[in-house]
């Protein structure tokens, strides 16, 4: 994604001539300050941040944002239109859509932060083994990454969860078993790089142990790309338990999620447009911020990763 | 050349031997017996009937017999039968197969038509406004729900106003101009969210080239900058955009009908799935999911070999 700060830049060809325009050579502030201040100097990652922040905490903060009970029934009220006494509306039993979103907002973005905690553990651990463990072993991970990747991602969402049944640790493990062949072809690509470099022989001629030199060099060195991939798995988790949630195989009722709120929205839309809409926008929002941050992330710390990742 | 080729055959292969033994271990972990859930709508499911649907449909043997006999019947092009309605599973899928093949079709030709023309706009203006409109969008049409802007077309185009039919399936050859009127809608949705992503590798992949030594030679040559454009730069930026068509073709294209095609109400293999899930109709999923899997390695597989032919340097690679 190109800049959108609207300075004036040199249209030249290489993109790594103009990047030299744009940094002095020798950053004057710390590594870890450049590498932020590069990382946001794209306004709509900067945007994102924001939004995802502000979607986190107001989720997070829920009982105290929230105006009404996200079980309370207004009964003179079914199906209210947005209007500043309910600002994203009322739902058929005429309960406060902006609360009720809020709150599905927790389950919701729990379910996508375990995920992505599962995905990237187990991911992590089997790109190590398959960068590291030799032909054989890389050949059998790899060839099972290839034949789950061969479906596409909600029919094996779906397949899963309808194997478990629903719920949420059953729906956590569906959206972190589509994420984990992403994480391990990363892993992967970013050891087999690793693992060719000078550092590493040096830590080998010292006599650094291949175990030691892969948990203390190169596990590090993921971590930049790790970053990226976990945002973007991320928004894959929260569009996953969207999907799966509208389809009712994810969260049941009486729990509530982001999910759900879009299947019961759904059956209304004729007659309640903004029930589904309110939902669906908030959703959009995060999963359009955690792309965002990602390729942000991904062309700041790591442009090598473009076209690995996604 | 022929050893790439055969090795990427022989490695799909494998895939594929993975994908049917991941099919069959996934679906029959499924918890609920099946045969239960078929009776119990009948009310009828005393023990000895239970036992004899069980053996009809082979459920009483050992997991590595229903697998071996489910594999026998592949190896056949049987692919089994459905407990639900007790019709073979090919006829299911044959059933249905028309009106998903006519929704990706559409939906394919759609998202060519935005993606190629919007990824080159895109790339010649670069850092311009239309650059960043166009980037935008992208991003957003990449984060939203397929299922909601399929809604909110619904609802504005179909009901609010009667400019289009809602949903609704009728074969393009009983009625051409109602079939292809009903096809806009969800082939239309379809096709723009899959245009996203592949407007976005192919401006990316048209700068690079855009970047290259022979684009100035082009240039000096004389040549009008149209046929710089056109003739040297985008025909080499579509090559590798190819690999990025078949995986969205494959993966989210055959994986956004299932949503898709729920919210048109679209009789194809999505619905197919969603019925087998709720129904616990074990051999319609796995024979269909497999089925789409197998159709995506083979389409992964033939366009890797395409591109080996268009580019001898991905051998090399």
């Amino acid at each position: 994604m190109s800049n959108i700060s609207g300075e004036p830049t040199l249209q030249t060809a290489d993109p790594a001539l103009s990047n030299l325009q744009d940094e002095p050579l020798i950053p004057s502030r710390p590594l870890w300050l450049e590498t932020l201040a590069r990382i946001f100097r794209r306004k709509p990652v900067l945007i994102a941040l924001v939004i995802l922040l502000a979607i986190v905490a107001s989720s997070i903060l829920a009982p105290q944002i929230a105006p009404y009970d996200p079980l309370e029934m207004h009964q003179d009220f079914p199906r209210e239109p947005p209007s500043t006494r309910f600002l994203l509306g009322t739902d058929e039993i005429g309960r406060d859509l902006f609360s009720r979103v809020l709150y599905a907002g927790r389950p919701s973005l729990i379910l996508a932060l375990m995920s992505v905690l599962l995905a990237m553990t187990v991911g992590t651990i089997l790109g190590l083994v398959s960068g590291y463990g030799g032909a054989v072993v890389d050949a059998i991970i790899m060839r099972i990454t290839d034949a789950v990747i061969a479906f596409p991602w909600l029919l094996m969402a779906i397949l899963i969860v309808s194997v478990l049944g629903p719920g949420p640790q059953n729906t956590i493990l569906a959206i972190a078993f589509i994420g984990i062949p992403g994480v391990i072809r990363m892993t992967r690509a970013t050891v087999l790089v690793q693992k060719q470099m000078e550092y590493v022989l040096a830590a080998r001629i010292v006599g650094g142990s291949e175990l030691s030199i892969a948990l203390r060099h190169i596990l590090p060195n993921i971590l930049p790309s790790s970053l990226v991939v976990a945002s973007l798995t991320a928004a894959t988790a929260i569009q996953t338990e969207a999907a799966v949630g509208f389809l009712g195989l994810g969260i049941q009722p009486p729990d509530s999620s982001w999910g759900l709120l879009l299947r019961r929205g759904y059956q209304f839309y004729t007659v309640a447009p903004w029930y589904i809409s309110s939902t669906a926008i908030v959703v959009t929002l995060t999963i359009w911020s955690l792309n965002t941050l990602g390729d942000g992330l991904r062309d700041a710390l790591d442009p090598r990763l473009r076209g690995v990742t996604k | 050349m022929r050893t790439y080729i055969t090795q990427r055959i022989v490695q799909s292969i494998v895939v594929i031997v993975l994908v049917v033994v991941i099919v069959f271990l996934v679906v029959h972990l499924i918890p609920g017996d099946p045969v239960i859930a078929l009776l119990g709508s009948f009310e009828t499911a005393t023990p000895e009937r239970i036992e004899a649907v069980r053996r009809q449909f082979g459920l009483d043997k050992s997991l590595p017999e229903q697998f071996g006999s489910w594999v026998f019947g592949l190896l056949q092009g049987d692919l089994g039968i459905s407990f639900r309605s007790e019709a073979t599973v090919n006829s299911l899928i044959a059933r249905k197969l028309p009106a998903t093949i006519e929704l990706a079709v559409a939906a394919l030709i759609v998202s060519l038509l935005v993606a190629i023309p919007g990824g080159i706009l895109a790339a010649v203006f670069h850092n311009s406004v239309i650059d960043y409109a166009i980037s935008i969008v992208v991003t957003l049409l990449m984060s939203v729900p397929g299922f909601w802007v399929s809604i909110v077309l619904i609802y504005f185009v179909a009901v609010n106003r009667d400019w289009l039919p809602p949903g609704g399936y009728i074969p393009l050859l009983e009625d051409p101009a109602e079939s292809l009127k009903r096809l806009i809608l969800p082939g239309g949705t379809l096709g723009i969210l899959t245009a996203a992503p592949i407007m976005r590798y192919l401006r990316s992949s048209l700068l690079e080239e855009l970047g290259l030594d022979y684009i100035v030679t082009a240039r000096s040559k004389g040549l009008r900058e149209r046929t710089v454009l056109l003739g040297h730069a985008v025909r080499n930026a579509l090559i590798p955009t190819l690999t990025i068509v078949a995986f969205q073709f494959g993966n989210f294209m055959i994986g956004g009908v299932v949503i898709i095609e729920f919210v048109f109400q679209w009789p194809g293999i999505g619905g197919l799935v969603l019925d087998a899930v709720f129904n616990r109709d074990y051999l319609v999923l796995q024979s269909t999911v497999l089925l789409v899997a197998v159709f995506v390695v083979i389409l992964n597989l033939v366009v890797d070999i395409l591109y080996a032919y268009i580019d001898p340097r991905i051998k090399f690679a």
